[in-house]
C-alpha cells in the first residue's frame, strides 16, 4: 500500500516537472514589459508602437492595460508603494509628484536625460519634468484648452470670428443666444462648466481666472503655496460667470452643456481639449466648427497638462522599458498619435500635413504672441483643493443674488480661500 | 485463508457524534477562514486605521489617537453627508415601505394580472444600479429628459432636477424608491400570503371593516417581515453610493455637496485624497450609526411583539 502511494506521488512529481520543463523548453523566456495607461483611447496608439517594437525585438513581449483615469490613479496609489506597478506608467506629473517625494520613483537615467536634452523637446517640457535638478519621466502628450465655436451660428449672427477678449466674448454670446416665446434660453451663447462632482468645475473656472490675473494657488517661495483667487482676479472671474448666467442670460443650467450640447447645437461656444475634434467628427459630422485660443483679459494663456511616461522603480527590465519609450517618441508614431488619437504630442516633429487636414488643431499648436502656457502645480493635495473649491463654485453659480453683489462674491471667495489655505497648511506647504 | 484485519494499537476510535462535529468544523473551516479574511479582519483593520494618520502614499503613518474623530465632527462636509444620508434614509425607507406595503396589499390576489404586475414591479430590482442611474440621469435631463417632456404637456416649465441642490437629493430618493419597491413588495407579499384566511373570516363575522382588519390582523402578523424589510432597507439606505457617484459625474451631473452621502464622503477622502485613516474613522461612525439604528428597530419591534402578545 505504502509502495503504491509512493509510486503515485513520484508519477505526479514527474508529470508536474515534465510539464513545466516542457513549457520552459518550448518557449524561450521573453522579456516582459507592462504599460499602464489612464486613457483608454490611447490603446490603439500603444498597440501600434508595441507591435512594431516586438517585430523589431522578438524577445520582448509588451502588455498594455488601460483604465479610466480615476481608477488608474487609484490603482497607482496602491501599486506604486507596494512595488507592484507596471514597468511603464503613464500619468501626469502632478499625480506622480507625491510618489517622487516619497522616494517611490527614481529619476531618469543619465542617457535618457541627455537624449531628452538633444532638441526633441522644447524647454517648457523639460522644466515641467525637472525636480531638484533631475528629470522624472518623459513627456508623451498634452492637453490644452481652447475655445470651440460653431461656425454656422457665428455666420448667422454676423460675427467676424471668434472672440479674442472678454468684452467680445460677452457681446458675441449675447448675439448668439436664442430664447423661446416665454423668454427661456433655448440656445446658449456660451456653455460654461457649472455643475457636476469632482474637480472639473474648478479647473474650467481656472481658465477664466488665469486671464484675469489670478490662479488657484501660487508658489510664493520654493515649495510653499498660497491661494491666488481671493483677490481682484478671482472676483472678476466669478463675476464673469454670474453675469453670463444671470445678467446677460446667455447660459443656463437647463441647457445641455459641454461636448454633448455642442454636438446637439445647444450652444455656440465652450472650452475643451483636442479630443472634441474627434468626438465631433463621429457624433455630429454636419456641424461646422472651429477652435480658437481662449480670449484674453489682463493677460492671455492656456493650461498645458502633460501626460508623461515613467519607468517604475521595481521594474525588472528598466533598460528595455526606457528603450521602448524612446522608440515610441519617433516622429512617425507621434504623427499617428495626433492624427488618429487626437492628443497633442510633446515631441518636436513635422505636424503640418496633419494641421492642414484638421485645421481645428491649429489653435492648439500655434499660440498667439504673448500667450503663455501654465500647468498644474506638482502638489499631492492639489486635487483636494480643486475638488473642494469646485463644490463651493457650483453653489455660487446657482446663486442669482450674486449679480451686482461684490460683497457676496468676495464672501464666497474668502471662505473658499480659507479652506484652500487650510488644506495647504495640513500638507505643510502653506506659505507664511 | 481469511485475512484478519487488526486495528493498530495507536488508532483511536471516535464516537459518531465527535466525528460529525469534526466533519462539520472541517467543512466550515474554509468558509470561516474566508469570512475572517474578507470581513472580520478588514473591519478590525478599519477600526485600527481610524486611530492613525494613515495616508496611502506616505511612508510615515503616525498614531493620532482620537484626532480623526475630532476632525470629522468639525468637518462641514462630513456633517453635511450625515444630514443628507439621514434625509435619504428617512425618505427611501419610510416612503418606500409604505408604497411597497400598499402594492403588496393590492397585488395579494391569485390572478394572472396580479402576477404580471408583480413581475413588472420586480424588474427594476434585477437591473444593475449603474445603468439605472445613467438612464435616470437622462430622464432628469433639463433639456432632453423624458420627465420634463412629460410635464411640458401640463404647462410645467423645464426643471433642472439634478442641478438644483434642493431637488437633486429628492430626485435620487425617487429613483431609489422605484428601484427597490419590487423587492420590499415581494417580501411583504410573502408575509401576506402566509396570513391565514381564517383570521379575516372570523373578523368579518365580528363585523370589522377592511381598515380594522388591516390594522389589527394584517399589520401585527406582518411584523416579522416588516422588521426584516425595515432593517435591511435602513442598512441599504445608509450605504448608498452608486447612484450618487454616477449622477454627480459629468458636466451636467448633480452638485457633489447637494447629494453628498456618507459613503460618497468616505470614498472621496479615502480613494481620492488617500486619507485612509480619516476615511476609516468615518466608516466606524457609519458602522455605529447603522448598528444603533438596527438595535433600536429590533428593540421596538420586539417590544411591540411583547405588547401584542399581552393584548
Amino acid at each position: 500500500m505504502k509502495l503504491q502511494k509512493r509510486i503515485c506521488l513520484l508519477l505526479a512529481l514527474v508529470l508536474v516537472v515534465g510539464l513545466f520543463g516542457f513549457k520552459a523548453l518550448a518557449a524561450p523566456k521573453k522579456i516582459q514589459l507592462s504599460l499602464w495607461s489612464g486613457y483608454p483611447e490611447m490603446v490603439p496608439f500603444y498597440n501600434k508602437v508595441a507591435e512594431d517594437y516586438m517585430k523589431a525585438n522578438p524577445n520582448v513581449q509588451i502588455n498594455i492595460l488601460a483604465h479610466p483615469l480615476r481608477e488608474h490613479e487609484q490603482k497607482l496609489s496602491a501599486a506604486i508603494p507596494s512595488n507592484t506597478a507596471a514597468d511603464i506608467i503613464e500619468t501626469s506629473p502632478y499625480v506622480m509628484r507625491k510618489f517622487i517625494d516619497a522616494k517611490y520613483m527614481d529619476p531618469n537615467p543619465r542617457n535618457i536625460e541627455q537624449w531628452m536634452k538633444s532638441g526633441i523637446y522644447d524647454q517648457f517640457y523639460l522644466d515641467e519634468v525637472t525636480i531638484n535638478n533631475k528629470f522624472y519621466g518623459v513627456p508623451l502628450f498634452q492637453g490644452r484648452q481652447v475655445l470651440f465655436y460653431n461656425v454656422d451660428m457665428f455666420e448667422e449672427a454676423g460675427l467676424p470670428g471668434p472672440p479674442t477678449t472678454w468684452d467680445e466674448l460677452i457681446e458675441y454670446a449675447q448675439k448668439l443666444a436664442k430664447y423661446d416665446a416665454n423668454g427661456n434660453l433655448v440656445r446658449a451663447g456660451i456653455s460654461l462648466r457649472k455643475s457636476g462632482g469632482g474637480s472639473g468645475v474648478c479647473e474650467k473656472w481656472w481658465f477664466w481666472l488665469y486671464p484675469a490675473g489670478g490662479s488657484i494657488i501660487t508658489e510664493v517661495s520654493p515649495g510653499k503655496y498660497r491661494n491666488n483667487y481671493n483677490n481682484e482676479a478671482g472676483r472678476r472671474a466669478l463675476q464673469l460667470y454670474i453675469d453670463l448666467l444671470y445678467k446677460y442670460k446667455v447660459d443656463s443650467h437647463k441647457v445641455k452643456a459641454d461636448s454633448e450640447g455642442f454636438a446637439l447645437g445647444a450652444h455656440a461656444m465652450f472650452t475643451r481639449e483636442s479630443w472634441v475634434v474627434g468626438f465631433m467628427k463621429e457624433s455630429a459630422p454636419n456641424i461646422r466648427f472651429n477652435a480658437a485660443p481662449l480670449p484674453r483679459d489682463k493677460r492671455a494663456g492656456t493650461i498645458c497638462t502633460l501626460v508623461n511616461l515613467y519607468v517604475a522603480k521595481n521594474s525588472k527590465n528598466k533598460d528595455e522599458a526606457w528603450k521602448f519609450i524612446q522608440f515610441m517618441m519617433k516622429p512617425e508614431y507621434q504623427q499617428f498619435l495626433l492624427a488618429k488619437i487626437g492628443w497633442f504630442p510633446c515631441v518636436n516633429a513635422d505636424y503640418e500635413p496633419i494641421l492642414q487636414e484638421i485645421p481645428q488643431y491649429r489653435a492648439f499648436m500655434e499660440l498667439p504672441e504673448g500667450y503663455t502656457l501654465y500647468s498644474y502645480p506638482s502638489l499631492a493635495c492639489y486635487d483636494e483643493i480643486q475638488t473642494k473649491l469646485a463644490e463651493r463654485l457650483v453653489k455660487a453659480f446657482m446663486d442669482e443674488s450674486l449679480v451686482d453683489n461684490p460683497a457676496g462674491i468676495a464672501k464666497v471667495l474668502a471662505e473658499a480661500a480659507a479652506e484652500t489655505d487650510a488644506i495647504l497648511a495640513e500638507n505643510g506647504v502653506l506659505a507664511k | 485463508m481469511q485475512a484478519i484485519k487488526l486495528r493498530n494499537p495507536g488508532e483511536k476510535r471516535y464516537n459518531p457524534r465527535v466525528r460529525t462535529l469534526i466533519f462539520c468544523w472541517v467543512s466550515l473551516l474554509p468558509v470561516i477562514f474566508l469570512f475572517g479574511v474578507l470581513r472580520v479582519y478588514p473591519m478590525f483593520s478599519t477600526i485600527r486605521l481610524s486611530f492613525y494618520n494613515w495616508n496611502l502614499i506616505k511612508p510615515v503613518r503616525p498614531f493620532v489617537g482620537l484626532a480623526n474623530y475630532v476632525g470629522i465632527f468639525k468637518d462641514h462636509l462630513f456633517l453635511m453627508a450625515i444630514r443628507n444620508t439621514t434625509f435619504f434614509a428617512l425618505g427611501t425607507v419610510l416612503i418606500g415601505i409604505v408604497l411597497s406595503l400598499a402594492l403588496a396589499v393590492l397585488l395579494n390576489k391569485s390572478s394572472l394580472l396580479s402576477s404580471f404586475y408583480q413581475v413588472i414591479y420586480f424588474l427594476p430590482v434585477i437591473t444593475p444600479m449603474v445603468p439605472v442611474s445613467v438612464i435616470f440621469k437622462w430622464i432628469y435631463d433639463p433639456g432632453y429628459g423624458l420627465l420634463n417632456y412629460f410635464l411640458s404637456f401640463f404647462g410645467v416649465q423645464p426643471v433642472g432636477w439634478l442641478m438644483y441642490p434642493n431637488l437633486a437629493l429628492i430626485s435620487i430618493i425617487v429613483m431609489c424608491i422605484w428601484k427597490n419597491l419590487g423587492f420590499n413588495m415581494v417580501m411583504l407579499l410573502v408575509g401576506l400570503k402566509n396570513i391565514s384566511r381564517q383570521y379575516y373570516e372570523a373578523a368579518e363575522i365580528d363585523g370589522t371593516n377592511k381598515w380594522q382588519a388591516f390594522r389589527y390582523i394584517t399589520l401585527p402578523l406582518l411584523r416579522p417581515i416588516l422588521m426584516y424589510v425595515f432593517i435591511t432597507s435602513t442598512i441599504d439606505a445608509f450605504n448608498i453610493f452608486t447612484p450618487v457617484y454616477v449622477m454627480t459625474t459629468g458636466s451636467q451631473g448633480a452638485p457633489g455637496n447637494a447629494v453628498r452621502t456618507l459613503v460618497y464622503n468616505i470614498y472621496e477622502d479615502g480613494f481620492r485624497y488617500f486619507k485612509m485613516g480619516y476615511a476609516s474613522s468615518q466608516a466606524v461612525v457609519l458602522l455605529l450609526i447603522v448598528l444603533t439604528l438596527t438595535l433600536i428597530q429590533l428593540k421596538l419591534f420586539r417590544d411591540e411583539d411583547a405588547g401584542s402578545a399581552i393584548q
